[in-house]
């Protein structure tokens, strides 16, 4: 993949945008591969350029009325493909009960930028160093899918499944992102580390819940910018899941044992942006930052 | 081909567009909007900036026919006739333009902070630059000269 300077012009493609999800579906079977789904576009446009992609039609969802809204209710939020990032960044539950999501949107490129992009659209370009799919995945988000054969609901968790790959035929759209609602006491943050607006070297995102006497006892740490795909430790959520209720380890000793795990266990790569071995310390460093916060120290 | 009507500046303007063109090459090549520049194409440097239906967007990563039915409001549209915006004033007073190439953007993207939230404080005025690049670096000129024009947005409310 190049991200040399891009083309000046785009290729030729015939742009529609249809009123319906059922428009868009029928377009999208009759085109089959020569079509293209767009949100925001700022994915799109930008692969246009470098020629990554050459379809003949472009279908834009933002003619969609039904694609755009954020709802909360029924112990669970819900985005739809079509709401920009900047929109969830202005709402109050979006910032009060998914904070490490809010963050991770905060730090996503800048401002103007995300009066464009969608959440729905940072998930599906699929690259690993985008922001989103890390928080979602630790808060356990689903995607809704509608294709010719009706609606299926399949976890953010898996549906990367490479560099800008994900599990979406070419006659789907993923219509909505759909995240339960946090326990009551559920902590959550999100790191990154880069220049600015620039890509992470490595994302990570941490939400904790279940809290006994200052100790959680469920605690999802995902890893974004490091890998083809996310990176969910799991080793450490069974750690913090298996801590005897009688007697609880010092938070030091916790915090050791999940950094051995995540060391032996989670394998940065290498690549122009960083080494893997200078990822590989950022990784422990920003690990145990995540889980002291989690444990209630700086 | 496809026929859009769009408003640039509150003229209304009709024009038969590409379908793969982009908002940019529209305004500048088009419509001779020449205060929107042209600089990496892919939604970095943020000079392209434009208000589209009042929020800033770069107008690099929008296709014409997308702006069909919308407003676009440019530099020269923040100025009325030769005479410039309060705004506008304070970036010349204070020297928060040095080659120019820049000037527009930040304008345009300064005067939808302001008029969203004309008490941004400077971490937020810092925060919504960080997607404009100035490579003179006139960043620390232009400050002073946003908390000056904050005053002008702060009375229009």
């Amino acid at each position: 993949m190049s991200f040399s300077s891009p083309y000046f012009t785009l290729p030729r493609f015939r742009y529609i945008r249809p009123k319906s999800v059922s428009e868009a579906l029928s377009l999208l079977e009759k085109h089959g591969e020569d079509a293209r789904v767009m949100a925001g576009g700022v994915g799109v446009i930008n692969m246009l350029k470098e020629r990554l992609m050459d379809p003949k039609i472009i279908i834009d969802l933002k003619g969609i009325p039904e694609l755009h809204h954020i709802s909360n209710g029924n112990g669970e939020l819900k985005i739809g493909a079509t709401t920009t990032l900047n929109e969830l960044l202005r709402n109050d539950v979006v910032k009060n009960s998914y904070p490490a999501l809010w963050e991770a949107i905060s730090l996503l490129s800048d401002h103007n930028l995300r009066n464009r992009s969608t959440l729905v659209g940072d998930i599906c370009e699929g690259m690993p160093w985008v922001d989103s799919p890390p928080p979602l995945i630790a808060y356990g988000a689903k995607l809704e899918i509608v294709g010719p054969k009706g609606r299926r609901i399949t976890p953010v968790e898996g549906f990367i499944k490479g560099m800008a790959q994900v599990a979406l035929a070419s006659n789907e759209i993923v219509t909505a992102v759909t995240v339960p609602a946090p326990p009551s006491d559920s902590r959550g943050r999100y790191y990154k580390f880069s220049k600015g607006s620039e890509f992470g070297l490595v994302n990570l995102a941490m939400v904790a819940s279940g809290y006994e006497s200052g100790y959680p006892k469920e605690v999802r740490l995902v890893y974004g910018g490091i890998s083809d795909t996310p990176i969910v430790a799991d080793g450490v959520t069974e750690i913090f899941r298996n801590l005897p209720s009688s007697r609880r380890d010092s938070p030091s000793e916790i915090i050791n044992s999940a950094l051995k795990w995540v060391t032996g266990s989670v394998q940065p790569m290498d690549d122009n942006l960083a080494s893997a071995e200078y990822r590989k310390n950022l990784v422990e460093v920003m690990t145990a930052q995540a889980l002291r916060e989690a444990l209630g120290r700086r | 081909m496809t026929r859009i009507y769009l408003q640039v500046n509150l003229r209304r303007r009709e024009v038969e567009v590409e379908d793969n063109q982009l908002l940019l090459d529209l305004l500048r090549d088009r419509l001779g909007v020449k205060s929107v520049k042209a600089a990496c194409w892919r939604g970095e440097c943020g000079l392209c900036t434009v208000l589209l239906d009042g929020k800033a967007v770069k107008s690099c990563l929008v296709l014409a026919v997308e702006a069909d039915g919308s407003q676009v409001v440019t530099a020269e549209g923040l100025s009325v006739g030769e005479a410039l915006s309060p705004l506008q004033k304070a970036f010349v007073k204070h020297g928060a333009t040095q080659c120019g190439f820049c000037t527009p953007a930040f304008v345009v993207s300064v005067h939808s902070l302001l008029t969203e939230n004309p008490s941004a404080s400077e971490s937020e005025i810092k925060e919504r630059l960080s997607g404009l690049i100035c490579r003179c670096g006139t960043y620390n000129q232009m400050l002073p000269a946003i908390k000056e024009a904050a005053t002008f947005y702060k009375r229009r409310e």
